[in-house]
């Protein structure tokens, strides 16, 4: 029983918890930089200002943002795979019960998808010409489903929102970095000490930790809520099985959009490897966790229908 | 001051039986949405058969009966009145399509005719809608209920009317089972 409500409101407030963490860590950046830095607050202005403004911006035209980056194209339905796919984005909004999102292709052999929207009336759903061309009708369907979930669910908002926060600051660190770092990777005179080498070091990282961690629970939440979608838990399962022996996964990717993916695309340290450290490191939740839990609600439920 | 406490109290139990009630308005405006919803995708059905009737037809002469059994069926569903009469119709319908398909596996010139292809998909898709805007309604339908029968709500719902919802059971609507297999889907392309 798919109650979005209950799942928005923890999704909002968690939401808010960590938007005030993250223009923490920006602000107390900001701050150590120019305490152990030129005189100027330059950094702490420069982190309010790219915190706020980023938040409004991101939450303005975020998405269309995250969609010019991939090149994402309106589908073609007089190509039948296109076509089929635009229907499973109908099907699932139906099942939903909310509007139907806006439906667009990335041009690229790795099977992937995403969503992205401030809010179910401005949501857009793309998948890759490569997931299309890899998945049956049931595993896309399940995979639709699960974007379905995160429009639902409202993590699309705070997706993008994180994504332009994460990469305001991993910008603005790296600029922090530069100056207090010559040419030659030595560090400059006096003027910039350790302290502010080591805020701009720890900025991005701390803000990721975070990041991750609650990207994390939302994959989770969004598979479960799929399943409730489709009532078919095994093709989901199924999809990520082949998405994630698929032999060309996604590289292409801009920094701090990984986690609007369905599948972790290999752009950052954490999702490349496996092992504990790797693991806090990564965007979504190891692939063989997310099959079990899939398989566990098939072998607890009472048997699916063939939807597909 | 203790008449303070029960001011407190009686303003407490007010503001939550606003919110109940408006909670039950919701949901009873979700299961309308849901069951109007159900609706769209049947007539979407019916404006699909003809088409697809149409493309069969000139290929599959010698197969008439079944062409002729979705036709019926097919304005028996348009025309049916009531949920009842409604729900067989729509059973009937599902029923001739899934033999309909059946025999175009016979026909190779049919099956990769690309026409054909294209209308499986579309009727799958309708199926499907047909299906999930059940299902939808059904859970819309399940949450009302339960606010409705179970304490506190129970108190507000019949005071102010928000009757129980009937829920589309699997055997009451499909002799069949729901696996409606319209053809294969098309093949992956390594």
């Amino acid at each position: 029983m798919i109650d979005f409500a209950s799942a928005a409101a923890s999704n909002r407030r968690r939401s808010g918890l960590l938007i005030a963490l993250l223009a923490f860590i920006a602000l107390a950046t900001g701050l150590a930089l120019d305490a152990s830095g030129p005189g100027l607050p330059l950094f702490t202005l420069g982190m309010l200002g790219g915190t706020v403004g980023g938040t409004l911006l991101a939450d303005r035209s975020g998405d269309a943002m995250v969609l010019a980056s991939l090149r994402a194209r309106p589908v073609d339905e007089a190509i039948p795979e296109q076509a089929q796919f635009a229907n499973l984005v109908e099907e699932m909004a139906v099942s939903a019960g909310l509007p139907t999102p806006r439906v667009m292709l990335v041009d690229d052999p790795a099977p992937n998808a995403l969503a992205t929207g401030r809010d179910p009336e401005h949501a857009t759903i793309a998948a890759t010409t490569g997931l299309l061309a890899t998945l049956d009708r049931a595993e896309t369907q399940g995979v639709v489903a699960h974007e379905m979930a995160h429009v639902g669910n409202r993590d699309t908002r705070i997706g993008v929102v994180l994504a332009v926060l994460l990469g305001a600051i991993a910008l603005v660190a790296d600029f922090a970095w530069r100056l207090g770092m010559d040419d030659d990777g030595n560090d400059r005179d006096r003027s910039f000490g350790p302290i502010f080498l080591l805020a701009a070091a720890l900025a991005p990282v701390a803000s990721r930790l975070v990041a991750f961690a609650i990207s994390r629970q939302r994959e989770y939440l969004a598979d479960a809520t799929a399943v409730e979608l489709t009532r078919n838990p095994l093709a989901l399962a199924s999809a990520l099985e082949r998405i994630s022996s698929h032999p060309r996964p996604t590289r292409r990717g801009v920094q701090g959009t990984a986690h609007l993916f369905f599948a972790a695309p290999r752009t950052t340290w954490g999702d490349r490897r496996r092992g504990w450290l790797a693991d806090l490191w990564a965007t979504h939740p190891p692939v063989a966790d997310r099959i079990a839990r899939l398989l566990a609600m098939a072998g607890a439920g009472d048997g699916s229908h063939d939807h597909a | 001051m203790p008449l303070l406490l029960l001011l407190g109290l009686v303003v407490a139990a007010v503001l939550w039986a606003i919110a109940t009630y408006n909670g039950l308005v919701s949901l009873k405006n979700g299961a309308d949405g849901a069951w109007r919803q159900i609706d769209v995708q049947l007539r979407r059905r019916h404006d699909l058969v003809p088409n697809l009737v149409e493309t069969v037809r000139g290929a599959m002469d010698f197969e008439k009966s079944t062409l002729e059994s979705v036709i019926a069926a097919r304005a028996r569903a348009v025309d049916a009145r009531g949920p009842a009469e409604s729900a067989t119709a729509e059973r009937e319908l599902t029923s001739s399509l899934g033999r309909l398909f059946a025999v175009v596996e016979h026909y190779p010139d049919l099956k990769s005719n690309q026409n054909i292809l294209q209308l499986q998909e579309e009727l799958t898709n309708t199926e499907n809608l047909v299906s999930f805007a059940r299902q939808r309604y059904n859970d819309v339908a399940q949450r009302l209920n339960t606010r409705r029968e179970a304490f506190p709500g129970n108190l507000i719902a019949s005071r102010f009317g928000f009757g129980a919802r009937e829920y589309f059971e699997a055997s009451a609507v499909d002799a069949e089972p729901p696996r409606v297999s319209l053809g294969a889907p098309p093949a992956p392309r390594t």
